[in-house]
């Protein structure tokens, strides 16, 4: 059994664990690109863009990539805005683990029992990127540290920030589905059904948060240099390695921080032992085959990636399921952060309603979710600077009518309480390193730093970048971000504020947004979903 | 009770129902073994064209209404099956008491510049197949010209443009004009998409219910895969194919379980 600790419990800044993974990266840094088992090869398995490589001095313009058959079959594999985002990134753990090993015991240590250590950055005073990535300089003072990456400009690259808390939470980990309804309402805690998926579409809870923000945060962008480019875009922000999807799995933190992912989605599923449930599905992976048998099932490509003797490993989501089975463990699956499991008994308290049955006290089987639209915005919104950009949202009287009708517990055929989420929909952009707040129904003249209650959440653009390319895997679709605003509609219906049909949703960069970046929301949305 | 249940037979469910209508129209009137009935396939009422007659014998030997109803008719067949994930797009972004009329005004603006291409393509077919001494050699000239148009980069540039999906961004009859605008956008790259294919499927000298599904599946199955970098080359949409495979795997495994149990 391997077991992955925090890596700020191993009791040093270069205990064992992270030395012996410093001395893997760079022996696996030493083989050339073409070579699968090669550090960038694994890099580009998440994704490559030789430009950007080449632009960052990771590769040469001249250096020789790897055979056709090689990209077809590993290259540009990472999934997002997919149900298929937490198998696929564990798969890919495993994969990486396997070959450092391979080069841990090539150099006489400790492989048989080695592992990555995850990054529990929600943990007071952990939220900066761990010392031993943040130095050029081995313990004995050897200037040539493989963990340390020049790339990375973020907030929490150089230590803890204050504003970290304010800006990553676990409230996905509350939702009891793994996969929502979609289409306006909940993508779930994993992420919507769909086939291979690189790139574009409906962000899944986990991925939200606290995935890419944690990206964002360590990678950032250049502070003052562009990359020009010809019109239409001239020139646009250099991301940082953890930014963006094409150059991220370059940065050796990344897969500290993805251990970090896989061990809540790990906690998700069995963390805290009997935690309520509503329906049996609460809790669980997807157990039909669409999901099982992986992006195979809709005729897509297979997850494929190299074995230590350079031979093909296919796996499926389904072999990635439990964690024991495949013979790992974590230290601790306490998330770290504030996380209620229970939030629909605070939600019938605040209400007035009735209590739900829960399965310990007889099965409440929901009906098929309605998701229905309840308010849309006026279109496109640019965003740029460091000024707050408030949009208004109108509201449809006879939805609204249904969603009060609901809330107050006298609809025709009463159940579960409806939850609301905000869309940002179609958002694209330049730059992945673009971070900004959101508030819903915030009263004029409020400040944001004294508004948490109007706090919708946090959106990072990662990715958002390849999915804004009209020649790209998505179509130039750009990216939907879905954050559930429910509490907060619960306050404005109880306040009555809805009644007035028309509710305010303010977004708020966290940092200076160049305008080379071309930030673009396509609109925004408000939809119910019933429970 | 909220009239938010989804009926008994929604849009997508319509568009089934009025694709496998037109296709029963479309072989019943193509196989009519007594010949009483009216041949409706724009293809096959051009094949069975005289090839050096006069424009006006053309005209009444096949009249332009005769016409415009087989390419409707065909349109119907072929085209709304392919426009399934749009219509749900506009569903999902529309109000609940708009769902129907969205998806209507965006079926407009795509019916209607299919509809307004038929001129040309007709028309084009028309003078082919009338220019041509030897019948099957304009079928072959535009199949030879539809499948050079797979290969171009452009062609997957407008496949990808087909994947595009506005966002709603107003009310009442503003976000009608949004739908329709989307159906148009939409419906003109599928032109640009499939055009070349509809020509040759026009001049197939054989019968509507052997090239129409022909060409309608390819278009089906390139709609299905997932856009991509546009790169000159033949591509073979192949994922429809292996989804079905797997589908048809996945069954007779767990039949084959069963019955070992």
């Amino acid at each position: 059994m391997f077991t992955r600790e925090n890596v700020y419990d191993l009791g040093d800044n270069w205990a064992d664990p992270i030395l012996w993974y410093a001395r893997g990266v760079q022996s696996m840094k030493a083989r050339p690109l073409a070579d699968v088992r090669s550090w960038r090869f694994y890099g580009g398995i998440h994704g490559h863009l030789r430009g950007l490589w080449d632009l960052h001095g990771i590769t040469d313009p001249v250096e020789p990539g790897p055979s056709d058959e090689d990209v077809a079959t590993y290259f540009d594999q990472c999934q997002h805005q997919s149900w298929f985002f937490l198998p696929w990134h564990r798969g890919y753990l495993l994969a990486l683990e396997r070959q450092i090993r391979h080069e841990i015991e090539a150099l006489g240590g400790p492989h048989e029992s080695w592992a990555l250590p995850y990054w529990n950055y929600l943990e007071d005073g952990r939220s900066g990127v761990p010392p031993a990535f943040r130095t050029r300089s081995w313990p004995d003072g050897t200037d040539d540290n493989p963990l340390f990456v020049e790339q990375r400009w973020g907030l929490i690259a150089s230590g803890p920030s204050p504003v970290f808390q304010q800006l990553v939470h676990l409230n996905p980990m509350s939702d009891r589905e793994f996969s929502g309804p979609g289409n306006g309402g909940s993508t779930g805690f994993g992420g919507r059904p769909t086939g291979f998926n690189w790139s574009g579409g409906d962000n899944g809870g986990a991925e939200w948060q606290p995935h890419n923000i944690v990206h964002t945060l360590v990678g950032g962008q250049h502070p003052s240099a562009f990359l020009p480019l010809p019109p239409p875009n001239h020139e646009i922000p250099i991301p940082g390695l953890m930014s963006a999807t094409s150059t991220s799995a370059l940065d050796p933190i990344f897969y500290l921080h993805h251990c970090n992912i896989d061990r809540l989605w790990e906690s998700w599923n069995r963390f805290p032992a009997g935690k309520p449930a509503i329906n049996p599905n609460d809790w669980q992976n997807p157990s039909g085959s669409d999901w099982r048998d992986g992006p195979a099932a809709s005729g897509d490509r297979s997850f494929t990636m190299p074995n230590p003797d350079s031979t093909a490993w296919v796996f499926t989501p389904d072999e990635m399921q439990s964690i024991e089975g495949l013979d790992y463990g974590y230290a601790n699956l306490t998330p770290g952060a504030q996380v209620e499991p229970d939030n629909l008994t605070r939600r019938v308290a605040r209400l007035g309603l009735a209590p739900p049955r829960t399965m310990s006290g007889g099965v409440a089987m929901s009906p098929q979710k309605t998701v229905e639209m309840i308010g849309t915005g006026e279109g496109k919104i640019a965003l740029s600077g460091t000024a707050q950009h408030q949009a208004s949202v109108r509201l449809d009287q006879p939805t609204v009518d249904r969603l009060s009708e609901n809330l107050s517990g006298a609809a025709p055929q009463p159940g579960l309480p409806d939850r609301v989420f905000l869309n940002l929909e179609n958002v694209r952009s330049q730059s992945d390193a673009v971070i900004f707040k959101v508030y819903v129904g915030m009263p004029p003249g409020t400040d944001p730093a004294d508004s948490d209650t109007y706090f919708a959440g946090t959106v990072s653009l990662f990715g958002a970048t390849l999915a804004s390319d009209p020649a790209g895997k998505h179509a130039g679709n750009g990216i939907t971000h879905v954050l559930e605003v429910t509490d907060i509609f619960d306050r404005l219906y109880l306040d009555n504020t809805l009644e007035s049909l028309e509710i305010s949703v303010d977004l708020v960069p966290v940092d200076d947004i160049p305008a080379a970046a071309q930030v673009e929301i396509g609109n925004i949305s408000f939809y119910r979903q019933s429970e | 009770m909220s009239n938010t249940h989804p009926p008994v037979v929604g849009l997508p469910q319509a568009l089934s129902i009025a694709a496998a209508l037109a296709w029963g129209l479309l072989l019943l009137f193509s196989v009519d073994p007594l010949g009483a009935l009216p041949v409706l396939c724009a293809g096959q009422l051009i094949a069975t064209l005289p090839s050096h007659a006069e424009l006006a014998f053309v005209l009444g030997w096949v009249s332009p209404t005769h016409l415009a109803m087989s390419w409707t008719v065909m349109l119907f067949a072929m085209m709304l099956p392919a426009v399934a994930g749009p219509v749900a797009h506009v569903r999902a972004r529309s109000f609940a008491h708009e769902r129907a009329m969205g998806g209507l005004g965006f079926l407009a603006g795509y019916l209607g510049i299919w509809l307004a291409a038929g001129a040309p393509l007709i028309g084009l077919a028309i003078a082919l197949r009338l220019t041509a001494d030897i019948s099957w050699l304009p079928f072959v000239v535009t199949l030879g010209l539809a499948l050079a148009w797979q290969m171009t980069t452009w062609k997957q540039v407008a496949l990808n443009r087909c994947h595009m999906r506005y966002p709603r961004a107003a009310f009442g009859s503003t976000a009608m004009q949004a739908w329709l605008g989307f159906g148009w956008r939409h419906g003109l790259w599928c032109v640009v998409s499939c055009a070349p294919i509809m020509l040759s499927a026009l001049l197939a000298p054989v019968p509507s219910y052997v090239s129409m599904p022909i060409a309608a599946l390819w278009i089906w199955a390139e709609r299905l895969e997932a856009p991509r970098e546009p790169e000159t080359g033949f591509i073979i949409p192949m994922r429809a194919f292996r989804a079905l495979n797997h589908r048809v795997t996945h069954t007779l495994n767990l039949r084959s379980g069963r019955a070992s149990l």
